[in-house]
């Protein structure tokens, strides 16, 4: 059973934070380096994030078959589902690991606002949380359960924190403050900037920096 | 980078307690420290306080308990210890007077279950985690029908739940 478990990445942040995005930023360079990924996005109705990053990662840039992102309507609140019941994910997330047996990787995205986000210990390995400066310079210190006990807190949208008021170095030393010695990253998903720092981190704290299995020689 | 698959046992154990007790002396014992929110992962990286660098892979289902042995040889041993937090205590008065005595445990599972609390019961003392000191108040205000029978306190320990209260806390 444990052989064959694919390591797990939850990634959880409120609606438009960018967690798409940062997905369709990271798996690239995951991939560059060899590491096969597998992405389940969980949403309330819609599958429009899964149809988006196929379209990107799958259909146009062709770095994973189609049936490697896999869309999830949760149908009630999707912070349920992959914290107090994950059942429905975790089904999803063992299918994946006997059809495609080569992952290296499962990334399991999911929204939610920063007081009830948490992924199950079941369901994810790590758990990254992604905010961005619009809320203002004030969220990192106001707490929360994302932004404290994930494992990787992300600001997002750096780009534009003059044209909102936020103070990135407010935010930094705030971030610095509440986080202790866990690390947190400030990107821009939209351009690629910091993203480098997120595939770094999954790498070694959840891939233990190992060979991907793709590259490894039998 | 050292592998753990398997958890050896708890120093608590007759198996390891003289061992442990003989390393620390000579402090030869390295400590992992995690979050609570943490006992139930099966995979992660962590650094020892002496900086081994440790990566587990665990049995799915397992629940990391404070004092755990990771590994465990002639001149060594590697443990978990668990992160000390706020903790609220909550003790009953052994004289409750004239009380009708389902009074005070119905109050208090209704108003710590009602903000999805763990808990730890040990006797008349009941544990369980809290955010920020003034929490405090706002459990005395909501246990105000019964505040004379019980003391209320804020302490910075270990706190391990009761098994089976694993519930979301938000």
């Amino acid at each position: 059973m444990s052989s064959k478990r694919i390591p797990r990445v939850g990634i959880g942040g409120p609606v438009g934070s960018g967690k798409t995005m940062l997905i369709e930023q990271v798996v690239p360079l995951l991939y560059l380096k060899g590491y096969k990924v597998g992405i389940i996005s969980n949403d309330v109705v819609s599958r429009e994030d899964a149809d988006r990053m196929r379209r990107n990662l799958a259909t146009e840039k062709g770095l994973m078959a189609e049936d490697l992102v896999i869309g999830l309507a949760t149908g009630g609140c999707p912070h349920t589902a992959v914290r107090e019941d994950p059942s429905m994910n975790i089904s999803v997330v063992e299918e994946m690991e006997s059809k495609h047996d080569y992952l290296d990787l499962i990334i399991i995205e999911s929204g939610g606002d920063n007081i009830t986000t948490t992924f199950s210990p079941a369901l994810a390995d790590y758990f990254i949380y992604i905010i961005d400066v619009s809320g203002g310079d004030k969220y990192p210190r106001k707490r929360g359960l994302g932004i404290e006990t994930c494992d990787l807190l992300v600001i997002n949208k750096i780009d534009i924190a003059p044209s909102v008021g936020a103070d990135l170095t407010v935010m930094d030393r705030d971030a610095k403050t509440v986080r202790g010695n866990k690390p947190y990253v400030f990107v821009n998903s939209r351009t690629g900037q910091g993203v480098n720092e997120v595939a770094e981190n999954i790498i070694r704290d959840v891939l233990f920096e190992e060979t991907p299995k793709a590259l490894v020689k039998h | 980078m050292i592998t753990i698959n398997s958890i050896l046992g708890n120093v608590k154990d007759t198996e390891f307690a003289d061992k442990y007790e003989q390393l620390s002396k000579i402090n030869s014992c390295e400590v992992i420290r995690i979050q609570r929110s943490e006992s139930q992962r099966v995979r992660m990286r962590k650094t020892s306080d002496k900086g081994t660098d440790i990566a587990f892979t665990l049995p799915q289902g397992i629940q990391l308990r404070h004092k755990d042995v990771v590994l465990s040889s002639p001149d060594k041993m590697i443990i978990i210890e668990i992160e000390p937090e706020s903790v609220a205590t909550i003790s009953i008065n052994e004289d409750i007077g004239n009380l009708n005595s389902i009074e005070i445990p119905v109050r208090l599972g209704h108003t710590i279950g009602n903000l999805h609390r763990p808990l730890r019961i040990e006797g008349r003392k009941i544990y369980f985690p809290i955010q920020a000191d003034t929490e405090l108040e706002m459990f005395r205000r909501l246990l105000d029908p019964i505040i004379d029978h019980i003391k209320i306190n804020k302490a910075h320990m270990v706190f391990e739940p009761e098994e089976g209260s694993h519930i979301h806390e938000h």
